[in-house]
C-alpha cells in the first residue's frame, strides 16, 4: 500500500494533472459546449486513421484512384479505416459548423473573446480546407472537378496563388497531397493551441439568458475533460458502426473535358451560386460569408451577449443559415451547369489523360508520371500557340490589326518549331496551321476572314495536342511494359513461378489500355500483344521454361513494333 | 445594425443579379476519340445520373474517331438500356464496349455494400461496447453534478 502510494506521489510530483481540476461555469459541460472538443477528437481519429492510409496512398495522377481501390479491397481492414476516416471528416465539419453556430447565437465572441473567435473562424476555414483536399487526392471525377475549379479560381486571381497551381516539375495532386497531410494539419495544430490556450486564459463564455458571472456549484475542467472522453468513446463506436454498415464509396477515374459530378455536401450553397454566376460568384460568395464571420464581433455592437441585446444579429445570422441551407437544397435539385470549360483551360492544367489512364496498381513504381504537367516539347509548343491565339482572338474582336499583327508574328514563331513533328503525325492538319494567311487577312483589314483562319488553326492544334499526348502516354506505358517484359523473362530464367505469374499479370494490365491506341495504328499487332499463350505455358506446374522463353521473345519483338509506331 | 444589414441586402442582390455572361465560361472544345466520350458518358451516369448528355456521348463516340475499336453492338444495347433506363447496365454496357471488365473496371465507382460476415458482426459488437461504455461515462459525470 505504501508502495503504491509512494508511486501516485511520485506521479503526481510530475504530472501534476490536479491543475486541471480549476473550476468552469455548469453549462460548460453541456453538450452544446462539447461541440468544440467533439471536433477534437474528430480530428485525433482523422489524424490516426490518416497516417494508416498514406502509407498505401500513392500522390500520383495516374495510380492515386487504384491505390484507393487496393486499400478497399486488398489491404486488411483498408475499407474499413478509410471508412472511419470518411466519416470522422464528416463529423468534424459537422461538428465545427454547429460549434461556430454555437458561439455566433450564444454572442461568445463578445469582449474580450473577439481574437479567440478570429482563431475559430480560421479553424473552420481550416476543417473545410482539409475536407476539400480531401476530396480532391481521392482522385475520382468529384476530386478531379474539384481541382479543375481551384486551378479556375488560381487563374482568375493571379499572383502567387496561380503561380502555385501552375504546371510545374510537382504535379498538382503531390501539392493538394502535402497540403492535406502536412500543411494545413500543422497549421490546424498551431491554432488548435492558440484556440485552447485563449479558452483556459479568457474562462468560459456566459449563457446569453444569464447574467455574467460563473455561477456556484463544484464543475471542474476535470469532469470536462473525462465527459469527453465519453463523447470519444461514443464517437468511435459510431463511426466504427457507420463505417461497416455504410462503407465508404469511391467514384470513377477522372475523365477530362466534362463537369459531371455535385460537390460534397458542405459546398452545396455555393455550387448553387456558381450556377448562376459561374466561378466568380463562388468566388466572392465564399469571400462574403468568411468576411461576414470574421467581423461578426465587430459589426455586433451589442454591450453584452445577452440574447435580448442582440436580435438583430441573430436575425442576420439566422437568415444567412436559411439562405445556404436553400442553396444547398437548390443545387441537389438543378442540374449542374459546365462554368469552367474543362476541356480548355482548366483541363488542360488538371493532371488527368482521358485516352490511356493505367489501371495497375502494381507496377505504379516502374510508372512515370505522364500527366498533361509533365509532357514534351510539342504538346506544350502548341500550349504556347493556342494561349497566343486566345490572345489573338480578342485582338481581332476589337479589330485592333496592330496588335493582331504582333500576336500573329509571335504565333508563327510558337508554331514553327512544331510544325514538322505535327506533319509527320497528320499532315492534312498543315494547311490550317498558315500564319501567313491570317496575316494577309489582318493586313487587309479583313477581320472575319482572320477570324475564321484563326479558329480553323486553334481547331487543327486542338487535334494536334490530342494525338501528341496520346502519343506520349502510349510511348512511357510501353516503356513501362518493356521493363515488366525483363523482369518477367528474368524470372522466367531463374525458373520462378510466383514471380513470373505476378509479373506477367502486371505487364497484362499495362499493355491492356494501351491495345486500342496500338491497333490504330496496325491492327496486326493487337493479336500479338497477348499474354494468353505464356500464361497458358506457366499454368503447369512444371512449364516448359524454354517454350514461356520464346513467347516471351515473339511479345518482346510486338512490344518493340509497337514502340517504333509511336517513336 | 442597420449598415450590416443593408450590406448583406446588396451583396445577396448583387449576386442573385450576377451578368449570365459570367457564369458558364467554357464550352465543350478540343477534340475526343471514342473510348473519350464512352467514358464521359459514364462519368455523366455515374455523377449526375444525366442520360440525355450520355446518350449524345455515345452517339458521338459512334461516329468519332477510334470507334473501330469499340464494341459497336454493346453500344447499341447501351443506348437502348439507357432509354428504359436502366443506368447500372448501361454502365456495365459502355465498360464492356471498351473491352474491360466490368468487376473491376477503375471507370466505374467502387461502392462497397455492408456484408455480414463474422469480422463485421465483430466490429458492429465493438463499436456497440464503445457506444455504451462512452454514454456509462457520461452520465457518470451528470449524476456526479
Amino acid at each position: 500500500m505504501s508502495e503504491n502510494r509512494g508511486l501516485k506521489a511520485w506521479f503526481k510530483e510530475r504530472f501534476p494533472l490536479a491543475t486541471f481540476a480549476y473550476e468552469v461555469p455548469a453549462h460548460a459541460n453541456t453538450f452544446l459546449f462539447s461541440l468544440g472538443g467533439i471536433t477534437l477528437l474528430s480530428v485525433v481519429i482523422l489524424v490516426v486513421t490518416g497516417i494508416i492510409l498514406a502509407q498505401y496512398y500513392t500522390p500520383n495522377p495516374e495510380t492515386a484512384n487504384q491505390s484507393i481501390r487496393i486499400i478497399m479491397t486488398d489491404v486488411k481492414l483498408g475499407s474499413l479505416m478509410r471508412s472511419i476516416h470518411v466519416w470522422a471528416a464528416e463529423t468534424a465539419v459537422v461538428s465545427v459548423i454547429l460549434h461556430l453556430l454555437r458561439v455566433l447565437f450564444y454572442g461568445s465572441y463578445k469582449k474580450p473573446r473577439e481574437v479567440n473567435w478570429i482563431f475559430g473562424v480560421v479553424l473552420f476555414a481550416l476543417m473545410i480546407g482539409l475536407f476539400f483536399t480531401g476530396t480532391v487526392i481521392k482522385w475520382d471525377q468529384e476530386g478531379y472537378e474539384a481541382l479543375a475549379h481551384t486551378v479556375a479560381i488560381g487563374k482568375m486571381f493571379g499572383g502567387p496563388f496561380a503561380a502555385y497551381l501552375a504546371p510545374n516539375d510537382a504535379s498538382l495532386l503531390s501539392k493538394f497531397f502535402s497540403l492535406h497531410i502536412s500543411v494545413l494539419p500543422l497549421l490546424l495544430a498551431v491554432v488548435i493551441v492558440l484556440h485552447l490556450f485563449l479558452i483556459k486564459v479568457l474562462k468560459i463564455s456566459p449563457l446569453p439568458w444569464k447574467p455574467r458571472t460563473i455561477p456556484a456549484g463544484k464543475h471542474t475542467f476535470t469532469q470536462h475533460f473525462v465527459k469527453l472522453t465519453g463523447y470519444f468513446f461514443i464517437l468511435l463506436g459510431v463511426l466504427i458502426g457507420l463505417a461497416i454498415l455504410l462503407p465508404a464509396s469511391l467514384g470513377p477515374l477522372p475523365v477530362a473535358g466534362v463537369e459531371s459530378a455535385r460537390p460534397p455536401w458542405v459546398f452545396m450553397g455555393i455550387f448553387s451560386i456558381e450556377n448562376w454566376a459561374g466561378i466568380p460568384g463562388l468566388v466572392y460568395s465564399s469571400a462574403l460569408v468568411m468576411l461576414l464571420l470574421l467581423l461578426a464581433p465587430f459589426l455586433d455592437r451589442a454591450r453584452s451577449n445577452l440574447l435580448r441585446e442582440r436580435k438583430s444579429i441573430a436575425a442576420v445570422a439566422a437568415a444567412l443559415v436559411l439562405v445556404l441551407s436553400g442553396l444547398t437544397v437548390n443545387a441537389y435539385a438543378t442540374k449542374p451547369e459546365q462554368h469552367i470549360g474543362m476541356s480548355g483551360e482548366a483541363a488542360e492544367s488538371a493532371p488527368v489523360d482521358n485516352s490511356t489512364p493505367m489501371d495497375n496498381q502494381k507496377n505504379m513504381d516502374t510508372q512515370e508520371k505522364t500527366d498533361t504537367q509533365s509532357i514534351g516539347s510539342v504538346p506544350q509548343g502548341i500550349d504556347k500557340a493556342l494561349n497566343i491565339i486566345t490572345q489573338l482572338k480578342d485582338a481581332l474582336t476589337t479589330k485592333d490589326a496592330n496588335t493582331a499583327l504582333t500576336q500573329v508574328k509571335e504565333l508563327d514563331e510558337a508554331i514553327d518549331p512544331v510544325k514538322d513533328a505535327i506533319k509527320a503525325e497528320d499532315a492534312s492538319l498543315i494547311p490550317s496551321l498558315s500564319a501567313e494567311a491570317i496575316e494577309g487577312a489582318v493586313q487587309d483589314s479583313n477581320f472575319d476572314k482572320a477570324g475564321t483562319l484563326v479558329a480553323a488553326m486553334q481547331d487543327a492544334l486542338a487535334k494536334a495536342k490530342v494525338i501528341f499526348t496520346s502519343k506520349e502516354s502510349v510511348a512511357k506505358g510501353l516503356a513501362t511494359a518493356t521493363d515488366l517484359l525483363t523482369q518477367t523473362k528474368v524470372a522466367v530464367a531463374n525458373k520462378d513461378l510466383t514471380t513470373a505469374k505476378a509479373k506477367l499479370s502486371d505487364l497484362d494490365k499495362t499493355i491492356d489500355p494501351l491495345k486500342s491506341s496500338i491497333s490504330a495504328k496496325n491492327g496486326d499487332l493487337k493479336k500479338d500483344l497477348s499474354v494468353e499463350a505464356i500464361e497458358g505455358v506457366l499454368k503447369d506446374d512444371k512449364p516448359d521454361w524454354t517454350k514461356a522463353d520464346a513467347l516471351l521473345d515473339a511479345f518482346q519483338q510486338a512490344v518493340e513494333a509497337a514502340k517504333s509506331l509511336f517513336e | 445594425m442597420r449598415r450590416v444589414l443593408v450590406l448583406f441586402l446588396i451583396a445577396m442582390l448583387s449576386l442573385s443579379s450576377a451578368a449570365p455572361v459570367l457564369a458558364h465560361g467554357g464550352e465543350e472544345g478540343g477534340t475526343v476519340d471514342a473510348a473519350g466520350y464512352i467514358k464521359q458518358a459514364i462519368v455523366f451516369l455515374e455523377g449526375i445520373q444525366d442520360i440525355d448528355t450520355a446518350a449524345m456521348d455515345i452517339q458521338k463516340a459512334m461516329k468519332a474517331e477510334g470507334s473501330d475499336v469499340l464494341d459497336q453492338s454493346k453500344l447499341n444495347q447501351a443506348l437502348t438500356a439507357l432509354q428504359k433506363p436502366d443506368i447500372e447496365q448501361t454502365k456495365v454496357l459502355l465498360v464492356q464496349a471498351l473491352d474491360k471488365d466490368p468487376k473491376n473496371a477503375p471507370e466505374l465507382s467502387l461502392r462497397p455494400d455492408y456484408r455480414a460476415s463474422s469480422a463485421n458482426t465483430a466490429f458492429l459488437g465493438l463499436a456497440g461496447v464503445f457506444v455504451i461504455l462512452g454514454a456509462v461515462v457520461v452520465r457518470k459525470v451528470k449524476a456526479s453534478h
